[in-house]
């Protein structure tokens, strides 16, 4: 496991999301978004077993999903910003980023996008290839419909689908506790999909899970992960967290896995210095390319019409 | 060659699986049963179970697996058993099938068929009966397309499976078992262009789905009385062809608008405000909605046939325009 990559993808994502948090108090950005700091690791470490071909279908929260299937940082910011140089001109924002040069599509509908990871993985069986899709979705998802019908047909079909469910306890503000009776990877298990569960953030054991379920994956069998995280923030860039627990919030704060992870490093061959050059120059390169994109600007014009149906032949 | 309509969709399926190895079909029970309505039978014989696949009873995974697959290069022709059932995939089709293609600004495409029939007449009762295109007709991003009749549903089927774009193929359930002869019928008919298929100078008829087929009935037997109607078939509801329909107003003044939605907000309401907007002063008076009057379809014939547009409505209406 690359130690150092999975943490400077961490701070990246961080910096991203901080940088977007800044430039919402100071009213430069329109809309709303999810920010996902303190579960940003899970696709960071899941990404370390994926290739380029492999897609990855994301959710609302999505920022973390997106930079780890490795979006190009600026044209993923000026996205955010809502900005014609962005991924989708502006016209996706920070809940429907897509890519398809990277294999990433996203929808700010819950659970949305689990039944079409399905069909992308249909079609990757179809085509006798042995590519995998990753379909991350949250505990919130997990009450939807057809992200139940979604496991189903994935059985079913036995089909090279891996479905992580970021469980951070609470869809919205509403806990798991009021809205499960039973166990989120078990409810997967129901399916006839191998599942696992990755309690507390444990980053290493999601290492070793994820590149076993991958590989298992590719031969065409379903596989499910459901991670317990935590998001630091609210639900999206308003939200008080009025319904959580100090007590838990911080318990959860201790077991970041950037903390943790620095710690590694530092007793490892990494001195202070290093770990603050890390992230200076991580710092400093988000705050470059926000800085260019702002003062820039951009005069392209959009063609408000364009694109609502796909003429290529 | 007389064939059924049916048979004219399934032999397309046919031709189309066949040309395209990255075509495949997908629903309940398609199979061995061939589909609710026989429209794809022996296709699976044909074909094999990888390519014509009978789906769990999951209508939205059914329609998410459709769209995944065709953002990933292939060309699925999916089946929802009823167009009552749309309304279970309505998320997939508004939030997710329609929206790629512009956000990704025609990077993304999805090349998806969703076929469906619609249609009362046969006692099916409030939740296997109705027509709802209306609820699907301002969703940007898709196309609908209703054929009426078995020279012209394969052609419009293979231009729906051939387009890049998801297409809600609307069949009609009444319209399955009619026979025609279908020699020389056109190999691919265009998206987005209505058809006059009967001139006339005293009348125009709107319609499109089996409608034009009660609509052209009328309209032969009022030619006896000297009375000329002018009948338009839609064919693709969306994109609707205005400028067809701008032609006709302007060299007739008085028409209805038949068709088997719910009046409000339905697509007949649609085209009255369209050519509002575009032609109203070619108009003799006020435009007159024919539809299926807004109640839970019934399911005994009688009062069925009360609540469907009839022949006898149509003819009604009609006299009582050209009386006024």
């Amino acid at each position: 496991m690359d130690l150092l990559k999975i943490y400077k993808k961490i701070l990246l994502i961080r910096a991203v999301e901080n940088k977007l948090d800044q430039l919402f108090k100071k009213g430069l950005v329109y809309g709303t978004a999810h920010f996902c700091i303190g579960q940003e690791f899970i696709p960071v470490v899941v990404s370390q077993h994926l290739r380029k071909e492999d897609a990855v279908t994301s959710t609302h929260r999505g920022h973390g999903h997106a930079l780890s299937k490795d979006l190009d940082v600026k044209k993923f910011l000026a996205e955010l910003l809502g900005d014609p140089r962005g991924y989708n001109t502006g016209k996706g924002g920070s809940q429907h980023v897509s890519s398809i040069d990277n294999n990433f599509f996203a929808n700010g509908i819950t659970g949305g996008m689990v039944p079409i990871a399905v069909g992308i993985a249909f079609a990757n069986k179809y085509k006798q290839n042995d590519n995998v899709v990753v379909a991350y979705l949250g505990d919130g998802a997990m009450t939807e419909g057809y992200v139940l019908e979604s496991l189903n047909m994935a059985a079913a079909l036995k089909l090279p689908i891996l479905f992580i469910c970021e469980n951070n306890f609470y869809a919205m503000s509403t806990h798991i506790k009021k809205t499960h009776s039973s166990d989120i990877n078990k409810k997967a298990e129901a399916f006839g999909i191998k599942s696992a569960l990755v309690p507390d953030n444990n980053y290493k054991l999601l290492y070793e899970i994820a590149e076993e379920f991958i590989n298992d994956t590719r031969k065409g069998i379903p596989h499910f992960i459901e991670v317990q995280t935590y998001r630091h923030k609210g639900h999206s860039k308003n939200d008080q967290n009025l319904y959580r627990d100090k007590s838990e919030e911080q318990y959860w704060f201790n077991k970041d896995v950037a903390l943790i992870i620095e710690d590694e490093l530092l007793s490892n061959k990494y001195t202070i210095e290093d770990i603050n050059l890390i992230k200076t120059e991580i710092d400093t390169f988000v705050d470059k390319i926000s800085e260019e994109l702002i003062q820039q600007g951009s005069d392209i014009d959009i063609d408000l019409f364009k694109h609502i149906y796909n003429e290529t032949k | 060659m007389i064939k059924t309509y049916a048979q004219a969709i399934k032999d397309t399926l046919d031709e189309e699986l066949m040309n395209d190895p990255n075509l495949f079909l997908f629903g309940e029970d398609i199979g061995v049963y061939g589909g609710c309505f026989g429209a794809t039978k022996g296709l699976q014989e044909k074909y094999g179970n990888k390519r014509v696949i009978d789906s769990p009873m999951s209508e939205q995974a059914i329609a998410g697996l459709g769209i995944g697959a065709a953002l990933n290069g292939l060309r699925p022709v999916i089946e929802i058993m009823f167009m009552d059932f749309i309304t279970l995939i309505y998320d997939q089709i508004l939030n997710h099938a329609s929206i790629f293609s512009y956000l990704s600004n025609g990077e993304m495409k999805v090349p998806l068929v969703i076929r469906v029939p619609a249609g009362g007449g046969r006692g099916y009762g409030a939740t296997h009966s109705k027509s709802l295109w209306s609820a699907l007709m301002n969703i940007p991003g898709i196309k609908i397309i209703a054929p009426s009749n078995t020279r012209e549903v394969s052609g419009l089927l293979r231009a729906a499976i051939k387009d890049n774009n998801p297409v809600i193929f609307v069949e009609h359930k009444s319209l399955y078992q009619i026979k025609d002869d279908v020699e020389n019928a056109e190999d691919i008919i265009p998206i987005g262009k209505a058809k006059i298929v009967k001139e006339g100078n005293d009348l125009l008829l709107i319609s499109f789905s089996k409608m034009v087929l009660d609509c052209l009935e009328v309209a032969n037997k009022l030619e006896n009385e000297g009375i000329s109607i002018e009948v338009l078939d839609l064919r693709t509801v969306k994109p609707l062809d205005i400028e067809t329909i701008k032609n006709s107003i302007d060299k007739i003044g008085k028409v209805i608008v038949v068709e088997e939605g719910f009046p409000q907000s339905g697509i007949a309401a649609e085209i009255i405000a369209q050519i509002n907007e575009v032609c109203f002063y070619s108009l003799d008076g006020p435009i007159k909605r024919i539809c299926t009057l807004e109640i839970p379809l019934p399911c005994s014939p009688k009062l069925e046939n009360m609540a469907i547009p009839s022949k006898e409505r149509i003819e009604n209406e009609i006299r009582s325009m050209l009386n006024e």
